[in-house]
């Protein structure tokens, strides 16, 4: 399937979940939000929440801004 | 004398200098340029993270206990400012958000129409909203009316250190509104920052001018100093101004008056 991330287009595994997908880029650890079709997804769902194709998945973190 | 604190939607904050923390070239100075201005709150940005970089994390140089200030900034609409806040609160590192909605790219300046609308829906979600925007009295008003915390009237456009370009109309604010006022953007040098202070804004939010100064870490102390300085003589009360000279010294006992008369001396 595909997905786009941070707005690059990834082909993924089918019921790919968020968990996998931080796993993937080794970001498990790191304070960050993770939005999937404009909808913040809650932490404690991210082993199962299962993307789908076509979703758009938004990863942030805090950066120094004034 | 009872102790001068600044209140923000009911938190007591001991430092009137707000400090943001981007543009520095190593995040690493971070930490001790905190430490020098001796602030409470400093701000950050919401950005998509860097792949190549997923450790890169502001918040590793931000001491604990410090209040959070997460700007909406890249927002061009209400919309994509309230989407920004509340990615920013599922951070989990508080309610506080300063919204920053530009309307003009060259000039970066807020656009209060849209600043006003985010304020009322964030403001109902529970939200500390602190808006940046544009020095004008009656969006001001609407804005505390929205349920803002404070207002963040701006001095000169972001990042130009040009001063208090709109000093009489923060004079203005000053005189009529009753939420803090913090003066955000623009404020270049210590000396603009003592001015801010001493017509009786409430504190000061710059990031530029000690970024991007030689010595940042020097550069926050001074601006620690200067807003003190500007704070103390603002709760002192300035001595009026007059046209001509009114003298320092008595205009008596001059030595080259001429006394009239004659005392005798002798005994």
């Amino acid at each position: 399937m595909h997905i786009t991330v941070n707005g690059k287009l990834f082909i993924a595994s089918d019921d790919l979940t968020i968990e996998q997908l931080l796993d993937k880029h080794n970001l498990t650890d790191n304070p960050l939000v993770v939005e999937v079709n404009k909808v913040i997804v809650p932490r404690e769902n991210y082993g199962l929440h299962c993307l789908a194709t076509d979703d758009i998945v938004e990863i942030l973190r805090f950066v120094g801004g004034g | 004398v009872a102790e001068d604190v600044l209140t923000i939607a009911g938190t007591e904050v001991r430092s009137r200098l707000i400090t943001g923390s981007g543009k520095y070239g190593n995040d690493r100075i971070i930490k001790d340029v905190l430490e020098a201005a001796e602030c409470d709150i400093i701000t950050v940005a919401l950005r998509r993270i860097d792949f190549d970089a997923p450790d890169a994390t502001i918040l590793n140089h931000i001491p604990k206990g410090k209040v959070l200030l997460p700007n909406t900034s890249g927002a061009r609409t209400a919309e994509e400012a309230v989407r920004l806040a509340r990615l920013a609160k599922a951070m989990g590192c508080g309610n506080w958000i300063k919204i920053e909605v530009i309307g003009d790219q060259t000039y970066l300046f807020p656009d209060n129409e849209e600043t006003v609308k985010a304020t009322k829906a964030l403001a109902n979600e529970g939200f500390v909203v602190l808006p940046y925007m544009h020095p004008d009295l009656i969006i001001a008003r609407r804005l505390v009316d929205a349920g803002a915390a404070a207002v963040m009237p701006l001095a000169a456009p972001i990042g130009s250190n040009q001063g208090l370009t709109t000093l009489n109309m923060l004079e203005i604010l000053v005189a009529e509104l009753d939420v803090p006022i913090i003066v955000d953007a623009g404020i270049g040098k210590p000396s603009h920052a003592a001015a801010a202070m001493e017509i009786g804004v409430d504190a000061i939010l710059l990031n530029t001018a000690i970024a991007s100064s030689d010595d940042p870490v020097s550069m926050a102390r001074a601006f620690k100093f200067a807003v003190r300085a500007g704070r103390l003589a603002y709760l002192a009360g300035l001595a009026g101004e007059s046209k001509t000279a009114r003298p320092s010294s008595p205009l008596t006992g001059f030595l080259h008056e001429k006394n009239e008369g004659a005392d005798d001396c002798r005994s």
